[in-house]
């Protein structure tokens, strides 16, 4: 038997490849350095941007009084979450105007919209409001002669996002494939040059498959919310980027994962072999293709992803392989009564 | 799990001794996170009619007593050799299941302030037993490999029971519901123990079998976490002591609060309609087993990890939304599921931690030093504290933001310790 072909073919028995040394890996770590620092720097000078003047502007109220006259316009939005606000005549607002507690009186020009979550809000007769008026409860009093150019929302309020058009026929085929095509390539390559992590990977999933249902349950009930949090505190929101990063990278290691094993069980049953790279791209198409089909794709793709998260984080991305701390089961008959157990 | 093996072995005794053990502690707790945390405040508060003030040191004492009485127990099972004994330990948890049945049903007919005192304190002294007797059964009914999931079932139960509970969290309709549930235990529990003690019946030869599983060290005697150690009190098992009570601590720290918040509790825990607390119960049951699970498959310190800053995370989301929306009542439930799952995940730890940080020999003690330490003390003096702020005016976002940061500062002081070189890690690298 050719032993190269052996290595390259049987995918549990590939030794972790030798560590790069030299020339090669001091440019490889050069780079990765970089690839570091690059990063940060985008993300400051994408917090830098944000605090460009006209680009965005915002005001929070949380205490105490606050007058706007003609002289004193706001450039962006504003946000009440208590106190009170007094917009007099000829005031201007720039964005629109949030709010979620306190007391607002607006006699001057809005923008935007006017959202009330909370609160209570006196829209006066000189009030313009540039677009929608949306509340919820019986907290707002409008005048008679204040302009909404826009339109009255009352009660349930709804996020004032616009309908994206959604990509169909051709154009989403194109799209979906196209996407497939790039992930089964990567995971191919992946799989050719250094399969170890994968490997770890798919055994963690495998042979302890309960733990990574557990664990991928736990961490995508608590990364959304703390998604969302960090988010909120301003001060973490470049962390939230590299967070979503993280969590893109994960469900593609995954896909490529589940790709490798389907991949791999398909090309054990075919008379000629295929090797584990091409194993691996033909998996990652398929299961692309099963996570488009229409419900199933859906709820196939949510319970992959909890799964393989679980996995992910058991072998912290497939960096080591998982070992429980408890060994496994001894042989039955110790779990045997005493005295029956000879019999 | 070992539990699917002794029962494709035959081996009878011995699941039976898992169910005992579960239905056992799941009453047990149920008890505690209704009549005495919930019930015993309504009862000082509302029929006594007593200053809150008053109320929370009256819990400080109840925290007090039962801690020094389960300290003492612990070491004094210990000496007595009763921690190796399933039969006394048996007979000491009837005992302490018949004094609590009778408090159960004296408690609505207080009308004293003394009274209150003598009811608490009797309360405590029966607690304080029942803690190293009842926690010391893991080592002769449950093995080493099922402990978190054991743990898992006895958290589930008892706060799916709790969180679905039909009355009002009023002191009458408590001891209703634990007196239905505890005379027929009481009777089971009798019956067990006298059948036992008299010999010669086919209980007997049970607990005869059971009390010999302790020494079977690497299934049922020695714990997980002992790592060849001999079950001493040392450094690491006060670290761990600490960080219970740091749990604990936040948890009732908040939870007082928000039970007495009504735009926070009127859309989840007390809500009219039965679908948010459904939602909740089952968030309990889900989050437990997977806790079950990871304390199993997972390190202790991971464990942790995970609950303090499931707790940060918690109150972070509460403090947001009583910043934002101060007069609304909150009827989302993300973060009330969020706080269910925390709280089953650090139940399932404690119930399986101590036991796994104990030889049978030294399982009374270490229980109760685990237990009475981190549980009652930290429990009743965070309720304590919640108590004395509420009442000298402390605003609610205020006091959610403290325990937010209580919560954070354990968070990041766990993952400053994870930098702190693992010394068993390391040897087992340096000598293979």
């Amino acid at each position: 038997m050719n032993t190269d072909k052996s290595r390259r073919y049987c995918l549990n028995l590939i030794p972790l490849p030798p560590r790069r040394q030299g020339r090669k890996a001091n440019i490889l770590s050069a780079l990765c350095a970089f690839a570091v620092k690059a990063f940060f720097v985008v993300l400051v000078a994408l917090l830098l941007v944000g605090c460009d003047d006209g680009l965005y502007s915002g005001t929070l109220i949380f205490d105490g009084e606050h007058h706007f006259t003609a002289e004193t316009p706001l450039p962006g939005d504003l946000l009440l979450r208590a106190g009170t606000a007094e917009f007099t005549r000829g005031s201007q607002v720039g964005g629109s105007l949030y709010v979620v507690g306190g007391t607002l009186l607006l006699d001057g020009v809005v923008a935007g919209d006017l959202v009330v979550l909370d609160g209570r809000v006196t829209v006066g007769p000189t009030a313009v409001i540039g677009g929608d008026l949306r509340y919820s409860g019986e907290t707002v009093t409008l005048a008679e002669t204040a302009v909404v150019q826009g339109q009255v929302v009352a009660g349930g309020l709804a996020l004032p996002l616009e309908d994206q058009p959604r990509a169909t026929g051709w154009d989403s085929f194109g799209r979906a494939f196209i996407s497939a095509l790039l992930l089964a390539g990567l995971g191919g390559l992946w799989v050719s040059r250094r399969p170890q992590p994968l490997r770890h990977l798919s055994a963690a999933a495998r042979d302890h498959w309960l733990a990574s249902l557990s664990l991928g349950l736990l961490a995508l009930l608590v990364l959304p919310i703390l998604l969302v949090m960090m988010a909120l505190t301003i001060v973490l929101l470049p962390l939230v980027l590299f967070l979503g990063l993280a969590l893109f990278l994960t469900v593609g290691m995954g896909i490529i994962t589940l790709g490798m094993e389907l991949g791999h069980r398909l090309a054990a049953g075919a008379k000629r072999p295929l090797s584990p790279g091409w194993a691996t791209f033909g998996g990652v198409m398929l299961l692309m293709f099963l996570f488009n089909l229409p419900v199933v794709g859906g709820i196939l793709l949510a319970a992959a992803a909890v799964f393989l998260f679980g996995a992910v984080l058991l072998t912290r991305f497939g960096s080591h392989p998982y070992h429980p701390p408890l060994r496994p089961a001894d042989d039955l008959a110790t779990y045997k009564r005493p005295f029956t157990s000879g019999k | 799990m070992d539990l699917w093996l002794y029962l494709k072995a035959r081996n009878w005794p011995v699941a039976a001794g898992y169910l005992l053990f579960i239905s056992m502690m799941a009453i047990g707790y149920f008890y505690n996170v209704t009549f005495i945390q919930l019930g015993l405040k309504d009862l000082g508060e509302r029929v006594l009619a007593l200053p809150a003030a008053t109320v929370a040191q009256q819990m400080a004492v109840l925290a007090l007593i039962t801690c020094l009485v389960a300290l003492f127990f612990g070491w004094w099972m210990q000496r007595l050799g009763w921690s190796q004994r399933l039969l006394p330990k048996l007979q000491l948890a009837l005992a302490v299941v018949l004094v609590q049945t009778v408090l159960t049903a004296v408690a609505p007919h207080i009308t004293s302030a003394a009274g209150f005192l003598v009811w608490i304190v009797v309360c405590s002294l029966a607690l304080g037993v029942g803690v190293p007797a009842t926690f010391s059964l893991t080592t002769d009914l449950i093995p080493v490999r099922d402990r978190g999931y054991v743990a898992a079932a006895i958290t589930a139960v008892a706060y799916w029971a709790a969180a679905l509970f039909p009355g009002g969290w009023q002191i009458e309709p408590f001891s209703r519901a634990m007196l239905l549930i505890m005379l027929p235990g009481l009777l089971g529990l009798g019956l067990i123990v006298g059948l036992a003690t008299l010999g010669r019946t086919f209980v007997s030869d049970w607990v005869a079998e059971l009390s010999a599983n302790h020494r079977r060290q690497e299934r049922f005697g020695h714990g997980r976490f002992l790592r060849g150690r001999e079950g001493r009190i040392d450094r690491r098992f006060l670290g761990f002591v600490a960080l219970m009570f740091g749990i604990f601590f936040i948890d009732s720290l908040g939870f007082l609060r928000l039970i007495d918040t009504p735009i926070l509790v009127d859309g989840s825990w007390q809500s009219p309609d039965q679908a948010p607390r459904l939602v909740i119960a089952i968030t309990h049951v889900i989050a437990a087993l997977v806790a079950g699970v990871l304390y199993s498959y997972e390190d202790e310190r991971h464990l942790f990890y995970w609950v303090f800053g499931l707790f940060a995370l918690t109150h972070l989301s509460y403090t947001f939304s009583v910043w934002l929306l101060p007069e609304t009542t909150i009827t989302t439930l993300g973060t009330p599921m969020l706080y269910a799952t925390a709280v089953s995940l650090y139940t399932v730890i404690n119930f399986a931690l101590w036991a796994d940080f104990s030889t049978p020999e030294t399982i009374s003690r270490n229980t109760a030093v685990g237990v009475a330490l981190s549980g009652w003390t930290a429990t009743f003096l965070s309720t304590a504290l919640a108590i004395q702020w509420h009442t000298s005016g402390m605003p609610l976002e205020q006091h959610l933001r403290l325990v937010q940061a209580l919560a954070l500062v354990f968070f990041v002081g766990m993952l400053l310790v994870a930098l702190w070189p693992n010394r068993a890690r390391i040897n087992t690298d340096e000598h293979g």
